[in-house]
């Protein structure tokens, strides 16, 4: 059977008119589909698969601080500044301290200068920062 | 996929609608069978893993066979697949009388050939997504609708039909 041959009985075919569906298949077929419910439950579900996801990464960066803290002391994260070396030193005040049933005390007070950062020390050009600070040694001390 | 789903129904509505009609005879039903089928469809959380089309036209047929097992009793006149009220507009009047001739072949043909006929020329699927939709073979399904169009052209007559299929 040759498929030319078929040619004008499936045009004649194709011209019949057909029965038609009633208008109202469309609104039947089209309102059984998943709207809002589904819609809403594939939200909640990607809402909980996100709010899971940041929990696990919470609870995972929580393990790994507490695993840290406990091999290290917590300082040793961030490393302590060393204090500018004092480059002089002046007295401001000195007295006599006494308590009730100690040994005289001294307090002197004394003007410091530090040297924050050194510019050039071919020069002796420094940055320096000047404070007054109290120390409170014995009397025989001095 | 829903989408995908409603845009099958929207191309091919009149062919899934004659197909349910073709097998279950009765204009009501069809309508059910397409609509049962669709809420199926959109029911199911399963991916088709072939052609949609003929993963949409195979529920619908499933669907319909399925009513018309359930409420064999109800069909008592089995309806036209055409509407008796409209002519083809090609149609001269002489012609009126063959064009009679056929729409009674086609609704006369095997419930399986019939398929075949509307599946091919009133649903526009390929022989391939035929073949999907009933489950078949491709050539099973290509030389069912070939005898049915042989039953057609016998009915009609060779001689006087002017249709020339040589056989």
């Amino acid at each position: 059977m040759n498929d030319e041959n078929w040619e004008p009985i499936e045009n004649l075919l194709r011209g019949l008119p057909l029965r038609r569906p009633s208008p109202a298949l469309d609104e039947r077929v089209l309102a059984a589909r998943p709207k809002s419910v589904p819609a809403v439950r594939r939200r909640t579900w990607a809402g909980l698969a996100i709010a899971g996801v940041a929990v696990a990464a919470g609870l995972l960066v929580a393990v790994l601080l507490s695993n840290r803290g406990g091999k290290e002391p917590e300082q040793a994260a961030i490393p302590k500044e060393k204090p500018p070396a004092v480059v002089g030193a002046s007295v401001a005040t000195e007295e006599t301290v006494t308590t009730k049933s100690g040994p005289a005390m001294r307090r002197i007070r004394q003007q410091i200068v530090r040297e924050v950062r050194p510019l050039d020390r071919q020069h002796d050009a420094t940055i320096e920062w000047r404070s007054e600070q109290t120390e409170i040694v014995p009397w025989q001390y001095n | 996929m829903q989408r995908r789903l409603e845009q099958v129904y929207r191309d091919h509505r009149q062919g899934l609608y004659t197909l349910a009609l073709a097998i279950s005879r009765s204009p009501e039903l069809a309508e059910d069978a397409v609509q049962e089928a669709f809420t199926r469809l959109w029911r199911s959380s399963r991916q088709p893993q072939g052609d949609i089309v003929a993963y949409a036209f195979a529920t619908v047929r499933n669907t319909a066979l399925e009513l018309v097992r359930r409420r064999r009793e109800t069909v008592q006149m089995p309806a036209s697949l055409f509407d008796g009220t409209r002519c083809n507009p090609a149609t001269l009047a002489s012609d009126a009388e063959q064009e009679r001739l056929v729409r009674e072949a086609v609704d006369a043909l095997p419930i399986r050939q019939r398929q075949a006929v509307v599946l091919r020329l009133y649903a526009g699927l390929t022989f391939q997504q035929i073949a999907e939709t009933l489950n078949e073979a491709l050539p099973t399904v290509a030389s069912r609708y070939r005898r049915a169009l042989q039953r057609i052209k016998d009915v009609l007559g060779a001689g006087d039909s002017g249709l020339g299929a040589g056989d």
